[in-house]
């Protein structure tokens, strides 16, 4: 996976029963935002993905986005930290604007 | 070579999950992936790794405490397209991190050429900067205690106590009442 589309990075979340739900997928693509959370011990909210497509058969959301990521994070992982250019502060939310480009749930 | 202790951590809070903004655990910032899975690393100390999840994925964790150093989180998130575990910190600090790693890398016998990321030195300035302009207050160590850990030992025996003595008072009086030919009307 190289991540990238063109020149734009491309990152995916997977699906999840809490936080990456069908519902949760269907309303970042009518929104166009992708929100984040501060982790317990996490005071500044910040979006989190994988980088690189989605997975073939994995379910979840593929997506990019002209917000460039942080630039030191784990391999083959993403974060938009609040305070970085173009990532947006809501109360207790990150957010930042995404084009989702794949949406793929298996349901049972 | 440095001792560590694992801190452990309850069932409800790992059930809740790490992200519903309760600020008490060393989940800051990572400073570093150690190309391990959580499974051999726990195969080769003592370490027991619990499942969680945080808002991107389920996570495997184990929180540490070394000798000498703040706590830091060992953690895995299961569906990552690189396998291994990184390692967290409470607060980025590009000097304690690299002392730290060292001192982790001795207590758990970790070659450092297992190590393949760690977090850039500029960025962990900008974090930390990032964190003090948006800083809340830190909660306390006893709040930490109460909130992630559970009550502490004696809350909980005091609290057993207190409900084995309701109990046998009310098993008490229902004898009294039975002696007595007196039915009592719940309240």
């Amino acid at each position: 996976m190289t991540g990238s589309q063109g020149h734009r990075p491309v990152y995916h979340r997977l699906a999840n029963n809490r936080t990456q739900t069908f519902a949760d997928a269907a309303k970042v693509a009518l929104s166009a935002e992708l929100w984040g959370r501060p982790r317990r011990n996490g005071l500044v909210p910040r979006v989190k993905a994988y980088l690189g497509p989605l997975p073939s058969g994995a379910s979840g959301i593929e997506f990019s986005t002209e917000v460039a990521a942080d630039p030191s994070t784990p391999p083959k992982t993403a974060y938009w930290t609040v305070g970085r250019p173009g990532v947006r502060s809501d109360g207790e939310f990150a957010k930042i604007p995404v084009r989702i480009s794949v949406v793929h749930y298996n349901f049972p | 070579m440095p001792h560590y202790d694992q801190v452990p951590l309850s069932q409800a809070l790992l059930q809740s999950g790490l992200s519903d903004g309760t600020p008490d655990l060393p989940f800051d910032e990572p400073i570093a992936f150690i190309n391990i899975r959580p499974e051999a690393l726990a195969a080769e100390t003592r370490i027991r790794f619990d499942e969680s999840h945080d808002d991107l994925d389920a996570v495997k964790l184990a929180v540490l405490r070394l000798d000498g150093f703040a706590e830091l989180t060992l953690l895995s998130h299961t569906g990552a397209p690189t396998q291994g575990t990184e390692v967290w910190v409470r607060e980025p600090d590009t000097r304690r991190s690299r002392a730290l790693l060292d001192a982790l890398c001795v207590a758990l016998s970790i070659d450092e050429s297992l190590i393949t990321w760690t977090a850039d030195a500029n960025w962990l300035a900008e974090r930390r900067r990032l964190s003090l302009s948006t800083a809340k207050p830190r909660p306390t160590s006893r709040e930490i205690d109460r909130r992630w850990r559970g009550e502490p030992q004696v809350m909980r025996v005091v609290g057993e106590l207190a409900r084995s003595l309701a109990h046998q008072f009310s098993v008490l009086l229902a004898m009294i009442d039975r002696l007595l030919g007196r039915t009592r009307t719940p309240p």
